[in-house]
C-alpha cells in the first residue's frame, strides 16, 4: 500500500509542475506579445507624429 | 596440442558452467537475430546492428585469463578497485568507452542533446495545456508499473528503474537504471530498447483496437496566429533549464543537455547544429548499441530477475500507450468532441516515432487531417514531463 501511495505522490507531483510549466508558458507568451504590441504601438505613433511634422 | 587452448571461443564453452555456456550459445544467436531483424527493419537498425554485433561476438570471443578464470577483452564492467580499473583500461578495448563515457551517463546526456537539436518546442508553447494533459496521461506505465514491480519483490530502485521503461525514452531509461539499480542496468537497458523497437510496431495496432475509425479520421483545426519566434523558445529553454534543475538537481544533466540542444537549434548555430545531429547523436547511438550489446556477457547477465523485468517492461509501455489515448480522449471530450484522440499515443514521449505513428493512422482514414503539429507538441511534452518524473524517483526513492 505504501508503494501505491508512493507512485500516486510522484504522479500528482509531476502534475503540478507540468501545469505550473504550461501556466508559466502562458503567461511567458502573453507578457512577450504583449511587449511586441506595446513596441509596435510606439512605432506607429512615432511615425504618425513623423507623417504630422511633414 | 590441445584444442581447447588453441580454440579459447569453442573451449571455454566446455570448460564452464553449463547453464552460462548454454546462456551463451543463446545470446550468440540473439545477437545475430538482431542484426537479421535490425536489416530488416522490424527493430530500429541504428541500435540493434550494433547490439546484435556486440552481444554475438562478446559470448563467442570469451578466452582463458588464467587457469581457473575466463573474461574477454571487450569490457568487464565488474571491477570497482582503483588498481584493476588501471589495468583493465590498458587491456579491453571498450573499457575507456564504458568508464568514461557510458558508466557516468555521457551517452545518454548526449543522445538527450541530440533529441533537442531535432525536437522543436514551437508546437508545445503554442498548445501547452493539451500538450501537457496528453503527456500526463501517457505516463501511467510509469507510475502504475512501481507498485507492481514492489509485489513482485524488486527493490524500491529496482522498481523505479524498470517503471521508467514506461516513459519510452531510452537514454532516460539508462540515465534512471545507472542511478537506481545499477545492478540490473544492463538488462533494464536492453530490454527498453529491444521493446521500444517492437512498441512502434505494436501501437498502430494499440491506437485501432482503442479507437474507432470514425473519431480516427477527426481532423484538427490549428490556428495560425500567434506563431511562436525563435526568441520564445530560447527563453522558455533557458528558464525550463534553471526551474527544472532547480527542482531536481540530480537530473540536471539530462536537462541540460535536452534545453542546451534545443537552444542551440533555435538561435541559429547551424554548425553546432550540425555537429550535435551529425556527430554527437550517432556518434552517441552507435556507442550506446555497442556497449548495450558487449554488456550482454552470460556470466554478467544472467539474473532471475530478468524475467520479471521482461514482463514489466512490456507491461509498462502497453499501459503508457493506453494511457495516452485516454489523455486524447479527454482532450477530445473536453474541447466537445473537435479533437482527434489518436494524438494522445503522441504523449508516449519518444521523438519523433509516436507522433509519426498517430499521423500515419490519421492519414490511413482521413487523407486530408494533418494532426503532426499537435503530435509533436504532446511528444516534446512527453519528454518534459518523463524528465520530470524520473527526476522524482530519483530523487525520492533512496529515502524511502
Amino acid at each position: 500500500m505504501k508503494e501505491v501511495f508512493f507512485a500516486m505522490e510522484v504522479y500528482l507531483l509531476a502534475f503540478v509542475i507540468s501545469l505550473v510549466m504550461a501556466f508559466f508558458i502562458r503567461g511567458m507568451l502573453g507578457f512577450t506579445q504583449f511587449i511586441t504590441r506595446e513596441k509596435e504601438i510606439i512605432k506607429e505613433v512615432k511615425e504618425e507624429r513623423k507623417d504630422a511634422s511633414l | 596440442m590441445n584444442l581447447a587452448y588453441l580454440f579459447q571461443g569453442f573451449g571455454t564453452l566446455f570448460s564452464q558452467e553449463p547453464r552460462i555456456a548454454i546462456a551463451r550459445v543463446v545470446l550468440i544467436v540473439l545477437g545475430i537475430l538482431l542484426v537479421y531483424l535490425g536489416k530488416k527493419g522490424t527493430l530500429e537498425p541504428l541500435i540493434m546492428i550494433p547490439m546484435g554485433f556486440g552481444m554475438a561476438a562478446v559470448n563467442a570471443g570469451v578466452l582463458f585469463l588464467s587457469a581457473t578464470k575466463t573474461g574477454t577483452l571487450f569490457i568487464d564492467p565488474l571491477v570497482t578497485d582503483t588498481n584493476g580499473l588501471m589495468s583493465i583500461l590498458q587491456i579491453d578495448f571498450l573499457q575507456p568507452v564504458y568508464t568514461f563515457a557510458f558508466s557516468n551517463s555521457l551517452i545518454a546526456c548526449l543522445v538527450f542533446m541530440g533529441i533537442g537539436v531535432i525536437s522543436d518546442v514551437g508546437n508545445l508553447l503554442r498548445f501547452p495545456f493539451t500538450s501537457m494533459l496528453i503527456a500526463l496521461f501517457a505516463e501511467l506505465g510509469t507510475i502504475v508499473t512501481f507498485p507492481i514491480a514492489t509485489a513482485l519483490g524488486l527493490s524500491y530502485g529496482e522498481a523505479a528503474a524498470i517503471s521508467i521503461v514506461g516513459t519510452a525514452d531510452g537514454p532516460m531509461v539508462l540515465f534512471s537504471s545507472l542511478m537506481l539499480a545499477p545492478e540490473l542496468f544492463v538488462p533494464i537497458t536492453v530490454i527498453a530498447y529491444l521493446y521500444l523497437s517492437l512498441t512502434y510496431g505494436g501501437y498502430p495496432f494499440l491506437i485501432r483496437l482503442l479507437i474507432p475509425k470514425d473519431i480516427r479520421g477527426i481532423a484538427v483545426k490549428v490556428s495560425k496566429k500567434n506563431d511562436i519566434t525563435s526568441g520564445q523558445k530560447i527563453a522558455f529553454d533557458i528558464i525550463g533549464c534553471v526551474i527544472l534543475c532547480l527542482l531536481f538537481s540530480v537530473a540536471a544533466p539530462l536537462f541540460l543537455s535536452f534545453f542546451l540542444g534545443n537552444a542551440i537549434k533555435e538561435a541559429g548555430l547551424t554548425k553546432y547544429t550540425q555537429m550535435i545531429e551529425d556527430g554527437f547523436l550517432y556518434g552517441a547511438t552507435f556507442f550506446l548499441g555497442l556497449m548495450l550489446g558487449v554488456l550482454c556477457e552470460a556470466s554478467t547477465i544472467m539474473n532471475p530477475k530478468v524475467l520479471i523485468l521482461l514482463l514489466l517492461g512490456m507491461l509498462a509501455l502497453l499501459l503508457s500507450g493506453i494511457g495516452g489515448i485516454i489523455g486524447g480522449y479527454v482532450v477530445y471530450f473536453i474541447n466537445g468532441k473537435k479533437f482527434n484522440p489518436t494524438i494522445g499515443i503522441a504523449g508516449v514521449s519518444c521523438i519523433p516515432s509516436t507522433a509519426k505513428i498517430a499521423q500515419h493512422e490519421v492519414v490511413a482514414i482521413n487523407k486530408r487531417a494533418i494532426i503532426l503539429q499537435f503530435a509533436m507538441g504532446a511528444s516534446i511534452c512527453g519528454v518534459i514531463t518523463s524528465a520530470i518524473i524520473t527526476g522524482i524517483y530519483i530523487t525520492l526513492v533512496p529515502l524511502l
